[in-house]
């Protein structure tokens, strides 16, 4: 049997999906960094008593109330393609994760309620600012907390860990995995996405500041916005100093946990290419432009604000330091690589100071153009990590041989008791007891990759000691797992 | 490897499904009335020049923004409970409707694009074109409707599938006119667009008329006394339309499901159908005997029509009630509690199969497969 699927014109399934999963991440991406940035702008405000850093605050957030919805909206669509077009892996993956979802999903809507009473009782709340601060500091945590769920998922999708997470995935777990949840690159994703998103949403906030100076307003509306900007991009700076650093972590795990996307990255295959454009080399020039120009702009910054200056000996410092970093990257990938990134970032930083020129020392254009460009990172960023995926589940597998049998179809959409469902064939071929408890207790602690790389054959001290440290081991099962190390049997 | 359900703790999953989209509802309906009628009163204070109806629209847009993003993260937890607790149905459902639910997608972004940028954030800036603007709260307000069209039609669907069996898994349909189109549809939209209008009004006139009780600033007071007496009538006056309306829809529902048409009347939902027009016939009367009587109101009804049409709802509704109850029929209400919901794939498929058949056809046809 050929199971058909529903096509989709013109664009197709994969980048129909792609298109709106991008919108989605421009939209959501921009909600940690607004709302961090909205504390923070709070707090200033109060303590300095300083009205123009709430004003601040409630424009952004007023415009973070409209784009939330257009996130929203977004990510219901995506829901919708993700059913339709691929029903089998959207399935899979949803009833494998149902509780991460729902809770995710709780705190959509525990967000979407905080974040409209923050801004539509700004006023009412005037004379309770300490709660009104801390509302809006509740929403920083939860945002982080919501997309850590996704991230969960995302990160299994790209590295599901030596197959224990596909395998727990064709075995139906129900609802809630752990082991594919902490898959091997959660943190690094997680920690990348942080950082990028307060420094994306830091830098938009910057470039709206910077368009708004365009416009003939008044004085105070002026400073608000000038002062909104510095604020702003220093955030956002800070934030995108941590991104190389991690970004590099990130990928060495990628490199061990999922190689086929490490590959298709650092060599430029697969859809990374597009358009016969290596997007992973754009987006890199976009970030070593980005510092480049965030640099200049410190060195050259005059505010009269010190909070948000720099020392110039720290700028040097960390414009070395990137040197440096930039410099070792060159030795482990190309040389090429280093050149083009350096030209880049000094491109940045002429343009920078150009910029700041041009417009009497306002920093204004520069604010903007950063603030695309960090746009454009964060859509390249995410389009070249999915890209570089291999394709996860096929669109309609296994459709007539095991997700529709004939012997299960009463069953299906009645309200029976589940032991009554007759178990479902075995997809795969269950792996022999050791394995299994390689797997499921070595990964604790430490990946199966430190296993292995373990030259030494004495695997007796080694269990002793793991149980010594706390792993829950019975005698005949650390037999077990002894003799099929000692063995040298794959797992 | 094959799909089980999700089993939800404490209470079983077609529970979680109606509370989740319990709380979506009463929400939804809101924004969606108040974005109907708000460029409506926006016109006439403009026509009129009296800034009283622009400021009510103003609130009214104001109301449904606070309510906008709870509402739309209630209303994504519907599909994603459906999809782990029903996983198959959804499969199957998403099959038979992908293009509207996509389609669906296009307006709900259109509705946040007019309401939020074109039609909230530029009261002020657009005073000097206040056509355009209308115009702005016009075309969000038909893409809520749209909206609205879209579930409605996926709605009544389940309950009355008409010819149109759901597909499987692997028959990838995405689009089926027939099905959109089902028998119920057009009542399911009318009795739902006159029942938010109606609903709302009435509940913003009421909010209204508490906040004037409080309010000591006379023109103040002024103000909120007019909205309470607008916004009452015109809830009066949609309300009124709805047994009429559902008195075609229970029709069709005989027609076409026979079986939730039982359910109903007679069988296990009946208790709640009966509380429901028992609450309706009340707020008919309550309606009619407290209608502001101030005949230099324009808009107020004489008393005596107030009454009559309260009397005529009562009336009506205990008419329904003789008149559209089929008596017990034992094989029938046999079948009904051996399906117990009513909102089961299976009981769908099988009530749209009675569509031609005798009843006790119908029955046969239940126990030939075994139900």
């Amino acid at each position: 049997m050929n199971p058909k699927h529903i096509e989709f014109p013109v664009l197709g399934a994969k980048w129909f999906i792609g298109f709106t999963a991008l919108s989605h991440t421009a939209v959501a991406s921009l909600a940690i960094g607004f709302a961090f940035i909205v504390t923070i702008a709070q707090i200033i405000g109060y303590l300095d008593k300083d009205r123009s850093y709430d004003l601040l605050a409630k424009r952004i957030q007023l415009f973070h109330v409209c784009i939330y919805n257009i996130g929203t909206i977004v990510a219901i669509g995506l829901v919708f393609g993700l059913s339709g077009l691929y029903p089998q892996f959207w399935s899979q993956l949803f009833v494998h994760q149902f509780w991460t979802l729902i809770l995710e999903e709780f705190l959509f809507f525990l967000l979407a309620t905080t974040l409209t009473f923050h801004y539509f009782f700004w006023d009412h709340l005037w004379g309770h600012k300490k709660l009104h601060i801390f509302l809006g500091a509740l929403l920083t945590p939860l945002f982080l907390l919501q997309f850590y769920l996704i991230n969960g998922i995302g990160g299994f999708m790209l590295t599901p860990g030596f197959q224990e997470g596909q395998a727990s995935l064709s075995q139906g777990i129900l609802g809630w995995d752990k082991q594919a949840f902490y898959n091997p690159s959660f943190l690094m994703l997680t920690l990348h996405r942080t950082f990028a998103n307060i420094s994306y949403g830091g830098f938009v906030v910057a470039g709206l500041c910077g368009a708004m100076l365009f416009r003939p307003n008044s004085g105070a509306i002026k400073a608000c916005y000038e002062k909104g900007g510095h604020l702003s991009f220093a955030v956002a700076f800070i934030a995108l100093l941590s991104l190389p650093i991690v970004g590099y972590f990130y990928s060495y795990v990628l490199k061990y946990e999922a190689n086929e996307a490490f590959v298709n990255l650092m060599w430029g295959k697969g859809d990374v290419i597009a358009g016969g454009i290596d997007w992973w080399w754009i987006k890199h020039l976009c970030v070593a432009g980005m510092l480049g120009m965030t640099l200049t702009y410190f060195w050259h910054e005059d505010t009269a604000d010190s909070r948000f200056s720099m020392p110039l000996v720290m700028i040097v410092t960390i414009g070395l330091f990137y040197l440096i970093f930039y410099m070792s990257m060159g030795m482990i990938m190309t040389w090429k690589f280093f050149w083009i990134m350096l030209a880049f970032a000094l491109i940045g930083g002429l343009l920078a100071r150009h910029l700041v020129s041009f417009h009497k020392g306002s920093p204004r254009a520069l604010y903007v153009l950063v603030g695309i460009i960090s746009f454009l990172t964060v859509m390249l960023g995410g389009y070249v990590r999915e890209a570089s995926r291999p394709r996860f589940v096929n669109r309609i597998a296994h459709y007539d041989k095991i997700y529709t049998p004939a012997e299960r179809a009463p069953y299906l959409m009645v309200d029976v008791d589940p032991r009554t469902i007759p178990p479902p064939p075995e997809a795969i071929e269950k792996p022999s007891l050791a394995v299994q408890l390689i797997r499921q207790k070595c990964i604790g602690c430490h990946t199966l990759e430190r296993v292995r790389n373990y030259r030494l054959d004495n695997w007796e001290l080694i269990v002793d000691q793991m149980r010594a440290y706390g792993l829950k081991l019975a005698t005949t099962e650390a037999e077990i797992i002894i003799t099929h190390l000692r063995e040298k049997q794959p797992y | 490897m094959d799909l089980p359900v999700i089993e939800p703790p404490i209470f079983p999953r077609w529970v979680w499904i109606e509370e989740i989209t319990y709380s979506h509802i009463p929400i939804a309906t809101l924004i969606t009335a108040l974005m109907t009628v708000a460029p409506v009163f926006e016109y006439i204070g403009y026509k009129k020049n009296d800034p009283r109806y622009d400021r009510l629209a103003r609130s009214f847009i104001n109301f449904s923004l606070i309510l906008f993003s709870p509402g739309a993260a209630l209303g994504t937890g519907i599909p994603m409970w459906i999809m782990g607790t029903y996983p198959e149905f959804w499969s199957r459902w998403s099959n038979l409707f992908f293009w509207p639910l996509i389609a669906q997608f296009g307006f709900f972004i259109g509705e946040v694009v007019f309401l939020f940028f074109l039609y909230y954030l530029t009261w002020d800036r657009f005073q000097a074109k206040k056509r355009l603007h209308i115009f702005f709260g016009c075309v969000a307000a038909i893409f809520g409707l749209l909206v609205q069209i879209v579930w409605d039609a996926l709605g009544s669907y389940m309950l009355t599938p008409g010819a149109v069996a759901l597909p499987g898994v692997d028959e990838p349909v995405a689009w089926s006119a027939q099905a959109f189109f089902n028998p119920s549809f057009p009542f399911l939209f009318s009795h739902r667009f006159f029942g938010n209008i109606s609903y709302v009004m009435l509940l913003t006139g009421g909010v209204f008329a508490i906040r004037s009780l409080w309010i000591k600033d006379t023109e103040e007071r002024g103000y909120y006394n007019f909205v309470a007496r607008l916004t009452f009538t015109i809830g009066f006056f949609a309300f009124f339309a709805m047994p009429f309306i559902g008195w075609g829809y229970a029709g069709v529902i005989k027609e076409h499901a026979p079986v939730a048409f039982h359910a109903i009347m007679g069988g296990h939902v009946s208790p709640n159908f009966m509380v429901k027009m028992s609450f309706k016939s009340l707020s008919g009367i309550s309606l009619a005997s407290s209608h502001p009587v101030d005949s230099r109101r324009a808009h107020d009804l004489a008393p005596g029509l107030h009454l009559s049409a309260g009397w005529f709802s009562a009336l009506f509704v205990a008419g329904c009630q003789k008149n559209i109850h089929p008596g017990a029929d034992p094989a029938m209400v046999h079948v009904c509690s051996r399906h117990r919901g009513i909102c089961r794939l299976s009981d769908r498929r099988f009530c749209a199969g009675a569509q031609q058949k005798s009843l006790y056809r119908v029955q046969g046809d239940c126990q030939t497969r075994g139900y």
